[in-house]
């Protein structure tokens, strides 16, 4: 059921385990406010004093989140990889337009009459095999974690999200974007997300904002260049290529980025393609087309498949630099340096395509 | 009464970042929203906005005007703070 009034919203979400940020939170203050307001009923004074009690719950809820995220990769690195499941549990809900998360869950989402259910499941389960197959790793945490995704969600929704515990895919307008499962990329942009949290943990402003959403594009298409088995030539480095609708694609608009080419008018959202463009409080979807355009680069100087030589390194660095939220773009493209010599010390020539692209980038 | 000049910022496709073909704006006159949701809105531009929400990943942010007699005042919001009929009120568009 849509709901109007986010009040409402926030006590329909019976099972906060799974809504993560999704759901709506007033600021305590202003419940504590309204739970003393005379002007209102007392019904709806003591709803908003329950409300008051929820949220510290809910807060306390999210910072243990915070702290697990951080504290489990420590605690992996010392788990026996045997008793980590795999491959992780995949669930699908159905949030039936409205926002309250994660919705219901869908029974045999693998055979679902629901096409949109269907091809998330299919796609979420793609990906986790993308990432044990080709990085080893085993789910977004590397420790088997359950992979949730909410479909249909809002009213006509022109977006997907990663709330820190789930992936959430809109059905578009129609008109400027179809449903957002279509995108094979979009569902392991947002995957990836969760990756990153696990690993760099990193922010998501300024720079380190622009290296996650760059790690996101580049795994969302190195996803799509794996399961149509493509080199880096028959690639088309698109990102949101599937989820164009036909008002878009009628302007000429063919993705909404292109890490080929970050500029380009057929984008909907160009990006900067160089560091010195760079300036601190730009949207991380627009700077992150600087370590986009380096990961093009290094991957197309080297050849082959993009996931087997430049994706393992941007990966290694991932997974063994720690927790860096304030990560820089220049740390990270000296990290992928050393990594490409240590992962690949008989090939220099992926180390100096890595080196290239970051220097053509200006880093 | 108050007009509310709402624009959705943002998301994965990046809406009305620098540069985007994407837009998604709308208006709201306070008269029209009920007593709940105006006292939320008044909180939210006394609190300035602030997020609530750390870990979400290509969610949407809202700007929300202000007009009133003493002049504008924009706050920032996340999506997970918004009332829903605010965001209601808001349209996608192609620019």
């Amino acid at each position: 059921m849509l709901t109007n009034n986010k009040v409402h919203d926030h006590h329909e979400c019976h099972d906060h385990s799974h809504c993560g940020g999704g759901c709506f939170i007033i600021p305590t203050k202003v419940l504590k406010k309204f739970a003393k307001d005379k002007k209102l009923s007392a019904k709806a004074r003591k709803e908003f004093a329950d409300a008051v009690k929820f949220e510290a719950q809910w807060r306390k809820a999210r910072d243990v989140r915070n702290d697990v995220t951080q504290a489990s990769q420590k605690l992996l690195l010392n788990a026996a990889p045997a008793a980590i499941p795999y491959p992780p549990h995949v669930s699908v809900y159905n949030c039936s337009h409205g926002t309250s998360l994660p919705g219901t869950l869908m029974t045999n989402p693998g055979s679902s009459a629901d096409a949109t259910c269907k091809r998330a499941f299919k796609e979420t389960t793609g990906v986790a095999k993308f990432y044990k197959t080709v990085f080893g790793r085993n789910s977004i945490n590397n420790a088997g974690m359950s992979l949730i995704s909410s479909i249909h969600y809002g009213v006509k929704y022109n977006n997907a999200f990663w709330n820190g515990v789930q992936m959430t895919y809109g059905d578009g307008d129609g008109n400027i974007f179809v449903d957002f499962t279509k995108g094979n990329d979009v569902i392991a942009h947002e995957l990836t997300h969760g990756v990153t949290q696990y690993t760099l943990g990193l922010a998501y402003s300024n720079q380190p904002g622009g290296l996650n959403e760059s790690l996101s594009d580049v795994f969302g298409s190195m996803f799509r260049q794996w399961e149509a088995k493509q080199d880096v030539n028959h690639a088309d480095w698109l990102i949101g290529k599937n989820i164009m609708g036909p008002g878009a694609i009628a302007r000429g608009y063919t993705c909404l980025r292109d890490l080929a080419n970050p500029a380009a008018a057929h984008c909907l959202a160009p990006q900067i393609t160089r560091f010195s463009q760079y300036h601190d409080g730009m949207d991380p979807h627009y700077s992150s087309g600087v370590p986009n355009f380096a990961f093009y680069k290094a991957a197309k100087a080297i050849g082959g498949y993009s996931w087997k030589t430049v994706g393992q390194v941007w990966y290694r660095v991932m997974i063994t630099s720690g927790h860096l939220p304030n990560m820089t773009m220049k740390q990270f493209a000296n990290k992928t340096r050393i990594m490409a010599s240590t992962l690949f010390p008989l090939k220099p020539a992926i180390r100096a395509a890595i080196n290239n692209a970051w220097i053509a980038v200006g880093l | 009464m108050a007009k509310l000049h709402i624009e959705r910022t943002g998301g994965l496709a990046g809406f009305g970042i620098k540069g985007s073909h994407l837009r998604s704006h709308g208006e709201m006159d306070t008269d029209k929203l009920s007593r709940q949701d105006k006292k939320i809105v008044d909180e939210l531009f006394k609190s300035k906005g602030k997020s609530t929400d750390s870990l979400t990943r290509d969610g949407f942010t809202y700007k929300i005007t202000r007009t009133t007699s003493r002049g504008k005042e924009t706050i920032e919001v996340a999506e997970a703070d918004m009332p829903a009929v605010l965001t209601a009120c808001v349209k996608d568009e192609l620019i």
